[in-house]
C-alpha cells in the first residue's frame, strides 16, 4: 500500500499527475457538527489536473470535506489554500472566484426553467428594454453546452431531461467563467480551476453514469482539477487517479489508484483493526454489562416459524426482489449504504409503499395489502429514520405522540379511553426513562434522544411481535443510545423480532444476530457468526466481487 | 375544557359588549333660523358658512339641511338644520337588550355552526371554500321539500316537519361534502381547488334547481313553531344550536379518536402516515362532517326566515373561515378549536352590530371586520412567539 503524508512532496512514480503542481492544499482542517466531529486535523493535497476521489463510509466527513473545500461549510480550524493563496474560508463568493464549483445533488436548480435560464439565473440577459434577452441567454447556453453534450435543447425545460442531463447541466453552470454576480470585482480568478462532484451518480443510469465518468476525464485532461466524492468502488477505479480515504473524519491515506486494490482500499475505510471505534465501545460494553449478548436468545428461537417473512418485495426503482426471514427472538440487521433500498425496505414491508409487489406475512398473516393499520394490527411497529420529518406531532404533547398510533386499540366506538391512555403512557415513560416537565408538554422541548425514546415507546409491549427501527439511534448521546441497546435486546429475549437498520457498523454488528446486506435495491449477501465484519458488509454493500455471499 | 385561547375570546366578546352598551348615540342637531325673505337671521351653531342676512336657505337645502317650522312664543319660527350622528358615554339600550343579542346570537349561529366543520378542516390542513354554496343548496332542497309537504298538510306537527327538514338540508351537505373529500383524496388534488370548483358547482345547481326563484311557502311548525320560536320573550333556538354544535364539535376534536388524528394529520402528515393513520379516510370523513354542518346550518337559516333561495350564503365562506382564524386556528394546521371559532363568529357580529348600533356609516362594516381579522391573526402570532421564546 502507498501512503503519502499529505504534507510532503508528492510520490515519486506515480503516474499522470507525477509532475504536476499542487494546486489545492487542505491543511490541519478540523469541523464539529453539534457533537459530531465530522472533520478532525484533515490534511491533503490536490494536484492541478487529476481526478482524486474521497472515499469513507457513511459519516466518514468525505462530503462534509467536499463542502469546506466549495466553501459551503466553515472550518472550526485550519486552512485552504489554493495555487499558494489561502482561501477565506466558509465563503461560497471567495471559493468561486478563486475557481472552486461545486456540483452535487441538492444543488439548487429550478425544474420549471428551461435550461437556459437555469445556467444564466445568476445574471440573466437584459435587452435595451430591460426585459430577458432569450436570444443571448439562448446562445450563452449553446456555448457552455456544445463541449459536454450538445444535444440538450436549452429551450426544454430542466424537469424534462432525465437525471443524467440534468447533472450535466449543473457541470455546465460549474464550467460558466462568468464574473459573479453583482460583486465589482472582475476576477481573472472566476476561471473553473476545482470542481467538486458529490456522489454524482448516485441517481443515474449506468449509461448516464459512464457518459458523466467520460466527461469528468474529459475535464481532467484539460487541466481541472476534479475532486470525487464517491462510495462506488467501480467508478472510482475507472476514473480517478488517487484517492484519499476517510475514516470518522480523520485522515486514513492518501494513494495512487495504480498501486492499490479494492480489499486495501475498504480495509483502509474501515480501518485495520476491526475493534469498535471508541466512542461506542462504552455503549457495547454496558450491553454486555447487562448480560444480553446478541446469542442468547436465538437458540431456542431457531425452531420457531418466522414472526416475519419477506418473500420476492419488489418496487419500481427502489427493491428489486428483496426476501427475507425474521425469526421471534432474532434481531436481522440490514447493511448497506445510504441509498441502498434498506428504508425502504422497511417502508415496503410496513405497507407504505403503494407500488410494491411481493409477499409480506407477519406472524403468518399476509400483510402486503394491508397498508400500515393492518401491519400493526398484526403486530408491527416501525421507528422511522428522521423522526422529526417522519415521527413526531410537533403540535401535540408527549402523551399523544406515544399513544397515537395504539389510540384506535384503547378506544370503544371512536371515543378515547382517557385512563388507558394516561396508564399507558405513564408505564411506557417510566420504562424508557423519558425525562420531561409534564406528559402535556410538546416534544420540541426534549433532547434528540428523549424524542427517540418518545417513538420506541409506542411499540413497547408484548402485542408488537416485529420491530423495524432505521437508525434507531441517530443523532443522539452516546447514553441514551446505550438505554435503546439495552431496549433492543430486551425486546428480542420478549419474542419480538427485529429488522434493524443502521448506518453505524459497530451498532449493528454488537446487535444483530444476522445481517443482509442490501446495494441498490437488492440483496447482496447474508453474513452470520465469525462472517459478520464490517469488512464483509462494506463489500457487500460496494458490490465488490472479491467476496462471494455464500 | 376552555384554554387560555378561548377565555381570551371570551374576554374580548366581554370587553366588546361592555364597551356597546357604554356607548350611545346622540343625534347633533345644527340649525339656522331663517327669515320668511329667507335670510338668516341668526346663527345658532358655529356654521361658518352661514352669516346673519344671507340669504341662504336654498344654499343649505342644496348640502341636504331640512327646513323645519317651530312655534316660539306663540310666533311660528323656520329654520333649517342638520343632524349628525355622534358617539356619547352612557347606557345604550339600543344595544344592550335582549332581542338585539339574541338577534347577534342568531346572525353569528348561521356562520358558528359551519365554522365548527371549517375549523376541523383547517386543523386537518386543508381549507373548505364551498360551504357557502352547500348552505344555499341544502337550505333550497330542504325548502322544497317542506313547501311541499306543507301544501299536502298544511297543519304538520314540527315533530315531523324538523326531523325531515334537518335531514334533508344534512344529507344534501354531506353528500356535497363526500364529493370534495373523495375528490381531494382520490384525485390528490389540493382542497383549495376541489373546493373553489365546489363553491361554482354547488350554487349553480341550486340555481338551476330553482330557476334562480326564491322557495317560500314553508310549514308554520318549521318554522315560527320551530326554529323561530319564540321562548322568554326572544327567538333564542339558533343560538342554543349554535353552543351545543359548538360543545359537541369541541368535544369530537379532543375525546375521540377521529379529533386526534385530525391534529395529527395536520401537524405531521407523514409521521401520520407512519403511525398508522388511514389519512384519506379521515379527510374524506372530515369534508363529509363539514359538509353536513353546513346543511344544518341551512336548516336552521331556513327555518328561520322561512324561504331559501339559490343566492343564499353567498360570501359566507370568507365569513367562515375568518370566524375560525379569528378563533386561533392556524391555516398551516394543527392548530383550531371548536368553541374559538364559536367565539370568533360572534366577534365578527358584533362588529357587524356595533357598526349599526353606533350609527356608523355601515359600508364601512366589511373595512372594520377585515382588518380586526388580520389584527386577530397578528396578535395570535405574536403571542405564540412570545411563549416560544419565552421557553
Amino acid at each position: 500500500m502507498n501512503q503519502t503524508d499529505p504534507t510532503s512532496s508528492p510520490d515519486p512514480g506515480s503516474g499522470v499527475a507525477d509532475a504536476a503542481p499542487d494546486l489545492l492544499v487542505v491543511r490541519h482542517v478540523s469541523k464539529r457538527f453539534g457533537p459530531t466531529q465530522a472533520l478532525d486535523d484533515v490534511s491533503v493535497t490536490f494536484r492541478a489536473g487529476e481526478v482524486h476521489a474521497l472515499m469513507g463510509e457513511n459519516g466518514a466527513g468525505k462530503s462534509t470535506l467536499g463542502k469546506a473545500i466549495a466553501g459551503l461549510h466553515k472550518p472550526d480550524t485550519g486552512e485552504i489554500v489554493i495555487a499558494g493563496t489561502p482561501l477565506r474560508s466558509g465563503s461560497l463568493h471567495e471559493a468561486f472566484l478563486a475557481g472552486v464549483r461545486i456540483v452535487h445533488q441538492e444543488l439548487a436548480q429550478c425544474p420549471n426553467l428551461s435550461v437556459a435560464e437555469n445556467l444564466c439565473l445568476h445574471d440573466l440577459p437584459r435587452n435595451a428594454f430591460g426585459l430577458v434577452c432569450a436570444r443571448s441567454m439562448r446562445r450563452r447556453a449553446r456555448r457552455l453546452l456544445e463541449k459536454l453534450d450538445p444535444g440538450i435543447d436549452p429551450d426544454s425545460p430542466l424537469g424534462s431531461l432525465p437525471p443524467g442531463r440534468r447533472q450535466i447541466v449543473q457541470i455546465a453552470a460549474a464550467l460558466d467563467e462568468r464574473e459573479s454576480g453583482g460583486g465589482g470585482g472582475n476576477g481573472g480568478g472566476a476561471q473553473p480551476r476545482i470542481i467538486v462532484f458529490d456522489e454524482p451518480t448516485s441517481s443515474l443510469s449506468v449509461a448516464e453514469a459512464d457518459r458523466l465518468l467520460a466527461i469528468i476525464r474529459q475535464l481532467a485532461t484539460e487541466g481541472l482539477t476534479c475532486i470525487y466524492v464517491s462510495h462506488r468502488m467501480g467508478e472510482i477505479f475507472q476514473v480517478c487517479d488517487r484517492v484519499t480515504v476517510l475514516r470518522d473524519g480523520r485522515f486514513v491515506a492518501t494513494s495512487d489508484l495504480k498501486d492499490i486494490d479494492e480489499s486495501t482500499l475498504v480495509s483502509q475505510m474501515i480501518g485495520r483493526t476491526l475493534a469498535p471505534h471508541v466512542k461506542e465501545s462504552a455503549a457495547l460494553a454496558a450491553l454486555a454489562g447487562d448480560g444480553v449478548s446478541p446469542d442468547g436468545a436465538t437458540h431456542a428461537a431457531a425452531a420457531a416459524p418466522p414472526a416475519l417473512e419477506v418473500r420476492a418485495l419488489t418496487s419500481p426503482g427502489k427493491l428489486d426482489n428483496v426476501s427475507i426471514e425474521v425469526r421471534p427472538g432474532e434481531v436481522l440487521g440490514v447493511g448497506g449504504l445510504v441509498g441502498s433500498g434498506r428504508s425502504e425496505l422497511l417502508d415496503a414491508i410496513f405497507g407504505l409503499d403503494p407500488l410494491a409487489r411481493g409477499s409480506v406475512r407477519a406472524g403468518g398473516v399476509s400483510i402486503d395489502r394491508a397498508g400500515p393499520r393492518g401491519a400493526i394490527r398484526a403486530g408491527v411497529g416501525y421507528v422511522p429514520e428522521d423522526r422529526r420529518l417522519q415521527g413526531l406531532f410537533f403540535q401535540l404533547g408527549i402523551d399523544e405522540n406515544i399513544v397515537m398510533p395504539l389510540m384506535p386499540f384503547l378506544a370503544r366506538f371512536g371515543i378515547r379511553d382517557g385512563r388507558a391512555e394516561r396508564a399507558l403512557v405513564r408505564e411506557r415513560a417510566d420504562r424508557l426513562r423519558v425525562k420531561a416537565a409534564s406528559f402535556r408538554s410538546l416534544p420540541g422541548e426534549l433532547s434528540g434522544g428523549n424524542q427517540q425514546k418518545l417513538l420506541i415507546a409506542r411499540w413497547m409491549d408484548r402485542k408488537t411481535r416485529i420491530l423495524l427501527l432505521d437508525e434507531p439511534t441517530r443523532g443522539i448521546d452516546i447514553g441514551t443510545k446505550t438505554e435503546i441497546y439495552r431496549l433492543v435486546r430486551e425486546a428480542a429475549r420478549d419474542g419480538a423480532a427485529v429488522l434493524l437498520v443502521s448506518s453505524e457498523m459497530p451498532e449493528l454488528l454488537a446487535l444483530s444476530d444476522r445481517i443482509v446486506v442490501l446495494c441498490e435495491g437488492r440483496l447482496t449477501g447474508e453474513l452470520t457468526g465469525e462472517r459478520m465484519t464490517q469488512e464483509n458488509i462494506l463489500r457487500l454493500a460496494t458490490q465488490s466481487s472479491a467476496v462471494k455471499a455464500g | 375544557m376552555l384554554a387560555s385561547q378561548e377565555l381570551g375570546l371570551l374576554a374580548v366578546i366581554a370587553l366588546m359588549i361592555g364597551v356597546l352598551s357604554l356607548l350611545g348615540v346622540r343625534d347633533t342637531v345644527r340649525s339656522v333660523h331663517v327669515s320668511p325673505s329667507d335670510t338668516i337671521t341668526e346663527s345658532a351653531d358655529a356654521v361658518a358658512l352661514a352669516r346673519p342676512g344671507e340669504h341662504a336657505e336654498s344654499f343649505f337645502r342644496a348640502q341636504g339641511w331640512r327646513v323645519v317650522e317651530r312655534e316660539r312664543d306663540g310666533v311660528t319660527v323656520r329654520s333649517i338644520e342638520s343632524v349628525t350622528r355622534g358617539i356619547r358615554f352612557g347606557f345604550n339600550e339600543r344595544f344592550f337588550n335582549t332581542a338585539n343579542l339574541v338577534g347577534v346570537a342568531k346572525d353569528a349561529s348561521f356562520i358558528a355552526v359551519m365554522a365548527v366543520g371549517m375549523v376541523a378542516i383547517i386543523i386537518l390542513g386543508g381549507i373548505d371554500l364551498s360551504v357557502g354554496s352547500i348552505y344555499a343548496l341544502s337550505g333550497v332542497a330542504a325548502a322544497a321539500v317542506l313547501a311541499r309537504l306543507a301544501e299536502s298538510n298544511p297543519g304538520i306537527s314540527s315533530l315531523f316537519s324538523i326531523p325531515v327538514g334537518v335531514a334533508v338540508a344534512g344529507a344534501v351537505g354531506s353528500a356535497c361534502g363526500v364529493v370534495n373529500g373523495a375528490a381531494t383524496v382520490g384525485l390528490r388534488v389540493h382542497p383549495f381547488i376541489i373546493t373553489l370548483g365546489g363553491m361554482a358547482v354547488y350554487r349553480g345547481v341550486a340555481f338551476v334547481a330553482t330557476d334562480g326563484q326564491s322557495i317560500s311557502g314553508l310549514p308554520d311548525s318549521y318554522t315560527s313553531g320551530g326554529f323561530k320560536a319564540n321562548l322568554w320573550g326572544a327567538n333564542p333556538v339558533p343560538m342554543l344550536i349554535m353552543v351545543v354544535v359548538a360543545i359537541v364539535g369541541a368535544m369530537v376534536l379532543s375525546l375521540t379518536v377521529l379529533g386526534r388524528r385530525t391534529f395529527a394529520i395536520g401537524g405531521n402528515e407523514t409521521a401520520a402516515r407512519y403511525a398508522g393513520i388511514p389519512v384519506g379516510r379521515v379527510k374524506i370523513v372530515l369534508f363529509t362532517l363539514c359538509g353536513t354542518l353546513a346543511g344544518f346550518a341551512a336548516a336552521i337559516n331556513t327555518g328561520y326566515y322561512g324561504s331559501a333561495s339559490s343566492g343564499d350564503g353567498s360570501g359566507y365562506e370568507l365569513r367562515v373561515i375568518a370566524a375560525a382564524v379569528v378563533g386561533g386556528a392556524s391555516l398551516s394546521g394543527g392548530r383550531g378549536s371548536a368553541i374559538g371559532a364559536t367565539l370568533g363568529a360572534v366577534i365578527i357580529q358584533l362588529i357587524d352590530n356595533g357598526i349599526v348600533v353606533l350609527g356608523v356609516d355601515s359600508n364601512y362594516t366589511n373595512i372594520v371586520i377585515g382588518l380586526a381579522i388580520v389584527a386577530a391573526v397578528v396578535i395570535d402570532q405574536v403571542k405564540h412567539r412570545w411563549a416560544t421564546v419565552a421557553r
